[in-house]
């Protein structure tokens, strides 16, 4: 369990999260999600400890920032927003940087490493790249990579900023999806940061509306994604609907329509 | 469940990791015995190139312990040539490692191993003892020029650390450019108030090998072989860094230790090489870039290649420095750079036709 207790960030001189609390249950998904500019990936960011912030954050009773940097790197892993791109790493080779946590400081990667590397790239649908660059990669196959080296650290914990920015809806999807079945099979807790409502509703159990550097709202999406609540904190006025499946579609609404 | 998972999808794919990893370690040894070939290409080469005249075969035969050789034409090769050679060598793979292992540390391509402050350190180190009039004295110069270029580099981190945000690679990049400007400022001041010992400084700033013999060569060997070992043990801690601060440090990694283990050994190495060959630009710039369009390699590779094919450069550059106009010689930082550019804008069209 992740317990974060008044945490605070502040990026030069501005604080951008004023003393946020969440509570986020083993193995399940929360997600993030509010305007742009409203702390989300700077809190992500600190709860990972890889931002300076005060306040706490906890896994399992245990703060995160007392850990040793590498035990921190077993413990979460990052999927970053804008990941960098290297010029000359095959896929393979780039997800066996993930294992860096688990290797000592001039050790490189033995057998076991590279088996479950290979495992890995089936996950997540890149056996047949592996030999291939990295910069060849489509943007989801990018992405897909990238989940890859996280899972490649074995961390209990995954931490997605805005994973789907720059992807096509079905690489949106894929990525997604990808992610929640890895956390059903392999029982892993992840947090994202997110700014597509819809997509966050269909994959967050819970999410947290932050605005502003605070947390205004907190839990199933059908109890935060009321349309009162993100007009108010988005300022437009917006749908809430259901889809075929039930499922929870956030859209702006149409300004015209909305007159009487 | 967790592992379970895992140990099912190892087994499924045991088969298709090997052959990655095995061709990737077929074209390691590939290129290895490539660059180790045409290292020795060049080291022939050097010790057959010269004023004197000395036949190829008797040298060859002196290689493998065979007499054929005159007293004279011994001492010309074992105690001219092949320490020039050796030298070569030394300094040719001490900057390319090094301008490597800046590359990566600082996530430039544009970065060599001057660029903190290590040249303009050395060539204030080098013109203090010429104008005090001490640089004959014995390694008089390559000790000042070993110290001045360290003490450039450690200004730079001096002055990037005191920031708060001193830890990234921008302020400490931002500390090299001040430091090396500053230094460069206080070397004109002090060889300019002396102008007799232009020529001198000249000569050093410009590069050159020609003074060189087995005394230096046991000058720069520990630091270039220790920044070498230690360079060659971070390959997989280079490709981290190149990542970024912010994903190497989710990886589990020290970026502010690393970076300095990696910056401070490439610096024992140009500083070693500044101090026994002065100023010898482009080798740090090119060698691993071209190494890694040819090869399309990551720095796992590249950064061994680097150090094979920077002596093998340097050694070759070194023969035409002292043949084409002979008797005279031509500073070698003026062939590196009309040999390299043009070389290296081949690679880069090659390179830019294969994508």
């Amino acid at each position: 369990m992740i317990e974060v207790r008044g945490l605070r960030v502040s990026r030069g001189r501005r604080e951008v999260v004023h003393g946020v609390e969440l509570q986020v249950d083993r193995g399940s998904w929360v997600s993030i999600v509010g305007p742009n500019g409203a702390g989300k990936s700077s809190m992500l960011l600190a709860i990972a400890a890889l931002l300076p912030a005060s306040g706490e954050v906890a896994v399992d009773g245990r703060r995160v920032r007392d850990l040793p940097v590498r035990e921190r790197a077993r413990l979460l892993a990052l999927v970053p927003q804008q990941p960098v791109i290297p010029d000359s790493l095959t896929v393979a080779e780039y997800v066996l940087l993930g294992r860096t946590p688990h290797l000592s400081l001039f050790g490189s990667e033995a057998g076991r490493d590279h088996e479950l590397a290979a495992a890995i790239l089936t996950k997540v649908d890149l056996a047949w790249a592996a030999d291939r660059l990295v910069v060849t990669l489509s943007g989801g196959e990018f992405h897909r990579a990238v989940v890859g080296r996280a899972l490649a650290q074995e961390a209990r914990i995954l931490l997605l900023d805005e994973p789907t920015s720059g992807l096509d809806l079905g690489h949106q999807l894929q990525v997604l999806e990808l992610v929640d079945e890895l956390r059903r099979t392999d029982g892993i807790t992840v947090v994202s940061a997110m700014h597509d409502l819809t997509l966050a509703a269909r994959f967050a159990d819970r999410v947290a509306l932050m605005v502003d550097g605070e947390l205004v709202a907190e839990g199933t999406p059908t109890e935060v994604f009321r349309p009162e609540l993100l007009e108010r904190h988005y300022g437009i006025p917006v749908h809430v609907l259901r889809g075929p499946g039930g499922e929870l579609i956030v859209v702006p609404a149409d300004r015209e329509a909305v007159r009487p | 469940m967790k592992h379970a998972s895992r140990l099912e999808g190892t087994h499924l794919l045991t088969g298709t990791a090997r052959p990655s990893a095995a061709r990737s370690r077929r074209r390691a040894a590939r290129w290895t015995v490539i660059a180790l070939l045409v290292l020795f290409v060049a080291v022939v080469v050097g010790l057959f190139a010269g004023a004197i005249r000395i036949p190829p075969l008797g040298i060859l035969g002196w290689m493998v312990g065979d007499g054929s050789l005159t007293e004279q034409q011994r001492a010309i090769v074992s105690q001219l040539r092949l320490p020039r050679v050796v030298l070569a060598g030394l300094v040719g793979a001490a900057l390319s490692v090094s301008g490597c292992a800046y590359q990566a540390a600082f996530r430039n391509p544009l970065a060599d191993p001057y660029l903190l402050g290590s040249a303009a350190g050395a060539g204030l180190g080098a013109t203090a003892v010429i104008v005090l009039g001490v640089a004959d004295a014995p390694l008089a110069l390559p000790a000042a020029a070993f110290a001045g270029a360290l003490g450039g580099v450690g200004l730079a981190y001096l002055m990037a650390s005191t920031r708060a945000a001193g830890r990234t690679s921008t302020s400490l990049l931002l500390a090299g450019v001040a430091v090396a400007s500053f230094l460069t400022a206080l070397q004109t001041y002090v060889q300019q108030r002396d102008t007799n010992d232009l020529r001198a400084v000249y000569s050093f700033i410009l590069g050159r090998l020609g003074t060189g013999g087995w005394h230096e060569v046991l000058l720069a060997l520990p630091w270039v072989g220790l920044a070498c070992a230690v360079l060659l043990a971070s390959r997989r801690m280079l490709e981290v860094l190149a990542l970024g601060d912010l994903e190497a440090a989710s990886l589990g990694a020290h970026v502010a230790r690393d970076r300095a283990i990696v910056v401070i050994a490439a610096s024992l190495a140009t500083a070693a090489a500044v101090a026994v060959a002065g100023l010898i630009g482009f080798v740090g710039l090119i060698v691993p870039h071209a190494v890694r369009m040819a090869t399309g390699a990551s720095n796992r590779l590249v950064v061994g290649l680097s150090i094979l094919f920077g002596a093998a450069f340097l050694i070759l550059c070194d023969v035409l420095a002292r043949t084409v106009v002979a008797p005279g010689e031509l500073p070698i930082g003026v062939i590196t750079a009309l040999i390299g550019a043009p070389f290296f804008a081949v690679v880069l069209r090659r390179s830019g036709a294969a994508r």
